[in-house]
């Protein structure tokens, strides 16, 4: 029987395919995996949105509005102040996304035909998660003045902190930035060195008296110089286009965005140190990099409503800590003392990966 | 006595691939040493190791006196390498990548713009200076590597098949040049796939599969051809040569481009014997003679 | 019978753009005959080839291969003729029959056709039992033998070696050639490109090429004898050394 054409070359190169365990990796367990994580990762249902109570009342109509609302699901209690002001400090920090805020006179207002209401602050820095908490939580106060306890409908009173308007603008830019500095960064830097690796040129410069570590972070600077500017870049850009404020100290966004940058690199190297391919470099840096700053670092879903295990992975991810940094200068004016742990995460996990990676370079070549 | 590299025992291997196996050899100061073998001898293999881009796995090996496996460091300031692949950055002009390379070794830079002037002049690329490196031909490319591995001056020079896939002429000009560099004082150490390039050398090392078949200066390797050497000059060798094979006293029979080499042990009546074998299809009687063995007739002898 | 030549070339040109490739060359080729290409790198042998595969148009001048006009219809050409080159033949991932099958399927050969040629081909070459063998694994004067194999798989008329032995060792290039020369025996032409001199003795004639023009042609006994020199490289030394 004659084949046809065609047949002969889809065969050989389903031949290939199957031959190379790579693709078979990239083609059924990757979509596998990303499925599992992101089909528990984007969630528009919330669950344990973290907020404050501020109980001016302290009746037992408030005691109990407090345990239904832990026993709902949807909300976790930070904990409990006695001021609004000492509240908000939990927001400020990002402890906490909103403060429930029971008036006085609470309890024995809602037997009155008036009826009474209950204050909601939102943290409107994350505008996304923002305006369905806000929605969550009407609908778990109306439905609780359905009770014929109440003569009049419990109202809600919403205020939106740092983002009144809810601009989507101003969570997603600052957002934005750190996915993209983190993909210029971890991809550039990897692909760079494997591109080397693969041509050859980084053979021969490593038969010259060069210590690797002198070849890697040569190799690296530019990359570090380029994504200040682009940093620079996106904020200037979104301050003065899209309106998006700096509340907050400018010097130290940029500051603490060199330990960011520090970190992406440090991821870049290492892929390069394990791969030698730039395919596979430019593979690896996508999926370890830019899906999970995207959909894990509570750039757009929040962290809170996810699973356990995803919200531990999202602990591993620089961007989250990013995240908290530059919506916090950007959009709440956080300064340093409360920031500085995030810093000190994004250059520990830094420092760990490079110096893996120095490791697996130096073995290499010997 | 003053060697550059000593190797002793030296072997590594790839799984089950025997590589490089226990070789020995010292080559001295200011000796040109070719290196001959064909591809997958482990030529390159050895070079990489002596160069620190690979560790063996048994042996050492020392180069200037310096130990590969613990004084790397120092070894890399006083060698050059040029690798088969061209290494060089295809983006840059000629004079970059020299420049590169210069301050790479930290030349400082006085010397550094004497050195280029010599270099440039040395290998003729001075009217490329500004060219784009990818821009070279592929003899040129060579020359402008071997430039850069120069730059420091260093006291050893490895060369990987450098000449591979470039045509005789251009590979003439290079061997010139490398005859130029070991008589000012460089100790060269080069591997080739290509025969005639052996006669070049002070000493020639012929390497197949792993191992150092034999060693010895140009002159002295014919000597280890097992037989006498006749050489017949005939019309269509390849198509004849099996008539020779079975021939009583024939122990070997090449095809050497129009000619055949017949390697027999011994010289008396022979001749008779081969122009009879061949009378039922050669129409002239063939030119017969007796001939030095040539380097690829011993090799061809070594690896059988 | 039109031609008695299997290639023919007159005035053949190629540019591109302002750079003459090929140089108004002229040649023919006989039919069986082992027809080696040698010059310097950039002189224009693989340019010439290209167009005598049908890969490249001519600027200008006349090229037929086995009778056909290589402007007009290159692509008839393909089917009667092999190609093999250095640097790339075979598909290090498959095995051995896996590349014989491929390379019969993409030349129209049935799958019985494909199995008689290859059990000819291992004969041939006496390549013993490699057929499940992964191509990756053979060594290089093997390989060479298989890609030899999978370019004359179709039995064309004519077989394009580009620089087939490099790197390989003496015993095994050997065999390679005592090979083309079996095959030119049976009528099938060899083009063939080389840096390795000697190879160039094996030829029935040989050309040497240099920027962009022919300005040797001949058996290599009569280039010899005209320029008075003992071996082909030493014609080639002299003709092109500055």
């Amino acid at each position: 029987m004659l084949k046809p054409k065609i047949v002969v070359l889809a065969v050989k190169e389903t031949k290939h395919i199957l031959r190379d365990p790579r693709s078979l990796g990239l083609i059924f367990l990757l979509p596998v995996v990303m499925i599992l994580l992101y089909g528990y990762a984007v969630n528009l249902d919330l669950k344990n949105i973290p907020v404050s109570v501020v109980d001016h009342d302290r009746s037992p109509l408030s005691r109990l509005i407090v345990e239904k609302m832990l026993n709902s699901g949807y909300f976790s209690i930070t904990g409990q102040y006695g001021k609004v002001s000492e509240a908000r400090r939990t927001i400020y920090s990002g402890r906490s996304f909103g403060i429930v805020v029971f008036p006085k006179g609470f309890a024995t207002d809602a037997k009155r035909t008036r009826g009474t209401h209950v204050q909601f602050l939102l943290d409107g820095s994350d505008a996304n998660t923002a305006t369905i908490a806000s929605n969550y939580f009407n609908a778990f106060i109306s439905q609780l003045s359905r009770d014929p306890f109440y003569e009049a409908p419990l109202a809600v009173h919403s205020r939106v902190l740092y983002n009144p308007d809810l601009e989507s603008v101003r969570f997603i830019v600052p957002g934005l930035a750190g996915v993209l500095l983190m993909l210029v960064c971890a991809l550039m830097t990897s692909v760079a060195i494997t591109r080397e690796k693969e041509v050859g040129t980084l053979e021969l410069v490593l038969t010259t008296p060069i210590r690797p570590y002198q070849v890697i972070i040569g190799k690296v600077l530019p990359y570090i110089v380029i994504a200040f500017l682009e940093c620079l870049l996106i904020v200037g850009f979104a301050h003065l286009w899209f309106g998006v404020p700096v509340e907050g100290n400018l010097a130290l966004l940029l500051f603490m965005t060199f330990g960011y940058l520090f970190c992406a690199l440090s991821i870049g190297i290492t892929i390069s140190a394990a791969v030698n391919t730039q395919q596979v470099a430019m593979s690896l840096a996508m999926v370890t990099t830019m899906l999970p700053s995207v959909m894990l670092s509570g750039f757009i879903f929040p962290v809170a409503s996810m699973p356990r295990p995803l919200q531990i992975i999202s602990m591993c991810i620089p961007a989250t800590y990013y995240l908290r940094i530059i919506r916090g200068i950007m959009l709440k004016g956080v300064g340093w003392a409360e920031l500085w742990p995030n810093f000190a995460v994004l250059v520990g996990i830094g420092v760990f990966l490079i110096f893996i990676g120095m490791k697996k370079f130096s073995t290499r070549l010997s | 006595m003053n060697y550059d590299i000593q190797i002793e025992k030296l072997s590594k291997n790839f799984g089950d691939l025997q590589a490089v196996a226990e070789i020995d050899l010292k080559v001295a100061r200011r000796e040109l040493f070719g290196l001959i073998g064909p591809d997958g001898s482990g030529k390159t293999t050895l070079i990489r190791i002596l160069v620190g881009l690979m560790r063996a796995d048994k042996g050492s090996a020392r180069v200037g006196g310096l130990d590969v496996a613990t004084e790397l460091f120092k070894i890399k300031e006083n060698i050059g390498y040029l690798s088969q692949r061209f290494s060089l950055y295809p983006d840059l002009t000629v004079m970059e990548n020299i420049r590169f390379y210069g301050d790479l070794f930290q030349v400082k830079k006085g010397e550094m713009r004497e050195r280029e002037k010599q270099l440039l002049a040395f290998s003729r690329l001075e009217p490329f200076t500004n060219r784009r490196a990818g821009a070279l031909s592929g003899g040129m490319k060579q020359k402008l590597a071997l430039c850069c591995t120069l730059i420091h001056v260093p006291g050893i020079l490895f060369l990987d098949e450098p000449t591979t896939g470039v045509d005789p002429v251009s590979r003439r000009e290079f061997w010139d040049l490398l005859d130029d560099l070991r008589n000012k004082g460089t100790t060269i150490f080069v591997s080739t796939a290509y025969m005639d390039e052996a006669a070049r050398c002070d000493r020639v090392g012929l390497m197949y599969a792993g191992k150092l078949m034999a060693v010895d200066i140009p002159d002295k390797i014919p000597e280890k051809y097992p037989y006498h050497l006749l050489e017949v000059i005939l019309a269509e060798p390849v198509t004849k040569a099996h008539l020779l094979e079975s021939l009583p006293g024939v122990r070997s029979v090449q095809v050497f481009g129009d000619r055949l080499h017949v390697g027999v042990d011994r010289l008396e009546g022979i001749e008779d014997k081969i122009a009879k074998a061949l009378e039922a299809q050669v129409v002239t009687r063939p030119e017969l003679r007796q001939i030095r063995p040539g380097l690829e007739d011993v090799f061809v002898e070594l690896i059988r | 019978m039109a031609d008695e030549f299997i290639v023919t070339a007159r005035g053949l040109t190629r540019t591109f753009g302002k750079f003459t490739a090929v140089d108004s060359i002229d040649f023919d080729v006989s039919e069986g005959e082992i027809f080696g290409f040698l010059g310097p790198n950039g002189a224009g042998k693989t340019t010439t080839i290209r167009i005598l595969c049908g890969l490249l148009r001519p600027t200008s001048g006349e090229c037929r291969v086995d009778g056909i006009d290589v402007r007009k219809k290159p692509e008839q050409i393909k089917q009667r003729i092999g190609y093999m080159s250095q640097k790339f033949s075979l598909y290090e991932d498959l095995t051995v029959g896996e590349n014989l099958q491929f390379f019969g399927g993409v030349y129209g050969l049935k799958d019985a056709e494909i199995t008689r040629r290859q059990k000819e081909l291992f004969h041939l070459l006496s390549l013993g039992e490699v057929e499940r063998q992964k191509t990756a694994e053979l060594p290089l004067g093997w390989k060479q033998c298989v890609a030899l194999a999978s370019a004359v798989i179709h039995q064309p008329k004519i077989v394009f070696l580009d620089e087939p032995t490099s790197g390989v060792d003496p015993i095994s290039r050997r065999n390679f050639w005592a090979l083309i020369h079996n095959m030119a025996a049976q009528g099938t032409t060899a083009f063939v490109t080389t840096h390795y001199m000697e190879e160039a003795e094996y030829c029935n004639r040989i050309s040497i090429m240099e920027a962009g023009r022919i300005i040797a042609l001949g058996t290599p006994g009569e280039l010899k004898k005209s320029f008075g020199k003992n071996s082909v490289e030493e014609v080639f030394v002299h003709l092109l050394i500055k």
